[in-house]
């Protein structure tokens, strides 16, 4: 392992590392100031990557998205605002410890538990990426097939929202990604006869689409005022900003977040929105004291921040070794992967091995430079949470069309940029979340040639898929995954019914007493 | 006197419905987009539009779903749950100006905002990108800062004016991307 990560350093050129500092410090900006994030700054990097090297230029990335994960536990402890979404969870007990007068254990807190959560998944990473890579490299189109529903059905289920609406989108996204050429036969399909589309929809401004228009609109004063005004709390750290017995008496909620984080970025489409939720919900039920969550318990800093930063190299998992992203930001990490002329994948590790192992040595050197840039540039990240968002946000915009523009060198791609944000925001209306359209859409493609390639293999044989072992493994899962989280949502439902019928119960017998 | 809670159930009630019309529009326009494609010399029973078409049939089966769903529940709920949200909206306090303001400005946001996308993507290949930029930054920023007074706009000008530029300094000159220039060059 160690010869992979000097393998991998050795990839580097001075400039890379300026670039891993300054993705690093980029990252930490955006993911502290809230309605921008990692996803936003990656954005803007992407047009600029391509004057770069591919090593140098995932080094940017890498940068960027591990200070985007840890910077956003600032505004959410210092602000009450979350970051990014991955932060939700950290504003429950880190704004009130702030409130009461510890900002700076809070943070401390957070900004170390980010450094652990990272830590440890990278380590994941090297571990388990290359082995997965091996075994993947095996399976036919029949299994990748499988795998992809596997991957679409839990996505649909988790992040769906609504298992009947998750697939509707999932659906959707999966016939955006086949506009085009087909794969299989050479035939122009789904393009309404516009040309430009013969090569399909290009990945970064369709997902960029998807991402961006909805940071831009909630910026918007109108936005905010409707969820409430915010004070911003000073704060200095001394030290680590918290005393190491306190944290010795987080040791098992840390680990175990950190397993959380890991598993849930390994699932392909869900990353650190859910792994917080889920890691502070966990911490809450096997803590002695829940009633005191949401008061300002360290347990609740702890729990979220160590989860989604575990959920950074789970994310990368599945990327590098399967090609299918782990979060949203890992999605457009691919379409990024697509500009610079590579293909994620097994493929990736033994025709790029060098690139791969410079990834992880570019991860490892970002988690270790954001901690430090985190407890040393504090104060001017906490200055930069009082830039007006609604004033950058349309300057963003603009660089974010010049990242579409330069895809192809074509304003086409600006035009595919706001139909997937104008489909965006109308599912979003319509109360459809778009987790499922974005993995949908950037495994369309594959999804469909593997099936077909496999039927024509067996001989249009549907029983082949279930009498393969590894393919019947991944859709009993996903079948049995499906049917599991659909009966304990329906559960959940009629738990919370049954509590407001009793509460409207209760209210009825105080109204019979007036 | 307590007032009744809204039952979660009744912001879901036609959010179904709304959602399945919805689902069933989406498919019959992708099904619509299966029926133009090149010929194929394939001899492979599923084809090229097999697997949409079968995605656009399942979206309008699942969409077909959502609506009996609504229609099941809405029976079941009956309409007392409807009439205790009405009951609330009746309830809510009268609003100050400034609050009006901005809850006109909520609702107008995310429409203008993407008619504005709209016309900067018309312009940019006429004016180019600079100047086109710049009259969307001008344009976007009060909108988003609920602020549409003259001064408003001429401040979002100079913000727009300096942005724009620098950013066409930094993409054409420094990183030497091309980016969509009018007859004077940018």
């Amino acid at each position: 392992m160690l010869e992979n990560i000097i393998m991998g350093f050795s990839q580097f050129s001075p400039l890379t590392y300026l670039l891993v500092f300054g993705g690093v410090f980029v990252g930490l900006i955006f993911g502290c100031v809230p309605g921008l994030s990692g996803t936003t700054a990656i954005t803007i990097a992407i047009p600029m990557s391509l004057v770069l090297d591919p090593v140098s230029a995932f080094a940017l990335f890498m940068g960027i998205f591990v200070g985007g994960c840890s910077g956003g536990c600032i505004s959410a402890i210092l602000l009450g605002i979350p970051g990014t979404p991955s932060n939700l969870s950290t504003t429950f007990d880190g704004y009130p410890l702030a409130k009461h007068g510890q900002p700076g254990k809070a943070l401390g807190l957070a900004i170390f538990c980010s450094f652990l959560g990272t830590f440890v998944s990278i380590f994941a990473l090297f571990l388990l990426a290359e082995p997965l890579s091996r075994v993947a490299i095996k399976l036919g189109p029949i299994e990748l097939f499988s795998l992809i529903f596997f991957a679409l059905s839990l996505v649909s289920v988790l992040a769906g929202g609504n298992l009947i609406k998750g697939w509707i989108v999932a659906l959707l996204g999966v016939f955006l990604g086949m506009v085009g050429i087909s794969q299989i036969d050479g035939a122009t399909r789904l393009t309404m006869g516009i040309r430009k589309l013969s090569s399909g929809f290009s990945t970064t401004p369709a997902l960029l689409g998807m991402f961006v228009v909805g940071s831009l609109i909630s910026a918007s004063v109108a936005d905010k005022s409707a969820h409430g005004e915010h004070h911003l709390i000073d704060c200095r750290i001394k030290g680590l900003g918290f005393k190491l017995s306190e944290f010795a008496s987080q040791i098992w909620n840390a680990i175990r977040s950190i397993a959380i984080g890991l598993g849930i970025g390994i699932l392909p489409g869900i990353g650190g929105i859910t792994s917080n939720l889920v890691a502070y919900s966990v911490a809450k039920t096997c803590s002695k004291t829940p009633e005191k969550f949401g008061t300002g318990v360290i347990d609740g800093v702890v729990a979220p921040e160590c989860a989604n930063n575990a959920a950074i190299g789970g994310a990368m998992i599945p990327l590098l070794a399967l090609g299918i992203p782990g979060d949203g930001l890992t999605a457009l990490l691919l379409g990024a992967f697509e500009l610079h002329g590579l293909v994620a994948g097994p493929i990736l590790f033994q025709k790029n091995a060098g690139f791969v192992y410079a990834i992880f040595a570019a991860l490892a050197l970002a988690c270790l430079l954001t901690v430090i840039m985190e407890y040393v540039s504090l104060p001017l990240l906490v200055r930069t949470l009082k830039v007006p968002i609604n004033i950058l946000m349309p300057i963003i915009m603009v660089l974010v069309m010049v990242g579409c523009f330069s895809v192809n060198n074509r304003i086409f791609e600006c035009w595919v940029f706001l139909i997937f944000a104008l489909l965006t925001y109308l599912l979003k209306k319509f109360k459809f979340s778009t987790t499922p359209l974005i993995l949908g859409f950037v495994l369309g493609a594959d999804c469909e040639t593997y099936l077909r390639r496999g039927l024509m293999l067996v001989n249009n044989d549907v029983s082949q898929f279930f009498k393969r072992p590894i393919s019947c493994a991944f859709i009993i899962l996903s079948v049995v995954c499906t049917v599991l989280l659909f009966h304990q949502d329906k559960h959940q439902k009629e738990r919370l019914k049954a509590a407001e019928s009793a509460s409207e119960a209760e209210i009825g017998v105080d109204i019979s007493d007036d | 006197m307590k007032k009744p809670p809204v039952n979660s159930e009744n912001k879901e009630e036609y959010s179904d419905l709304a959602s399945g019309i919805f689902a069933l529009a989406l498919s019959v326009g992708l099904f619509a987009t299966t029926l133009s494609h090149t010929k194929t010399f394939s001899n492979s029973s599923i084809g090229p539009v097999t697997i949409p078409r079968a995605i656009a049939v399942v979206i309008f089966v699942l969409g077909l779903v959502l609506i009996v769903r609504w229609y099941v529940r809405r029976k079941k709920a009956g309409k007392t749950a409807v009439s205790a949200a009405a009951a609330e909206e009746d309830s809510r306090p009268q609003q100050t100006e400034q609050e009006r303001k901005l809850a006109v400005f909520g609702k107008i946001t995310a429409p203008v905002t993407f008619v504005l996308i709209a016309l900067y993507l018309l312009l940019m290949r006429k004016i180019g990108f600079t100047l086109s930029s710049c009259l969307y930054i001008t344009l976007q920023i009060p909108l988003l800062s609920a602020d549409v007074s003259p001064k408003g706009f001429l401040k979002a000008f100079i913000i727009g004016a300096i942005s724009s530029a620098v950013i066409y300094l930094l993409f054409a000159k420094v990183f030497q991307l091309y980016l969509p220039a009018a007859g004077w060059g940018f």
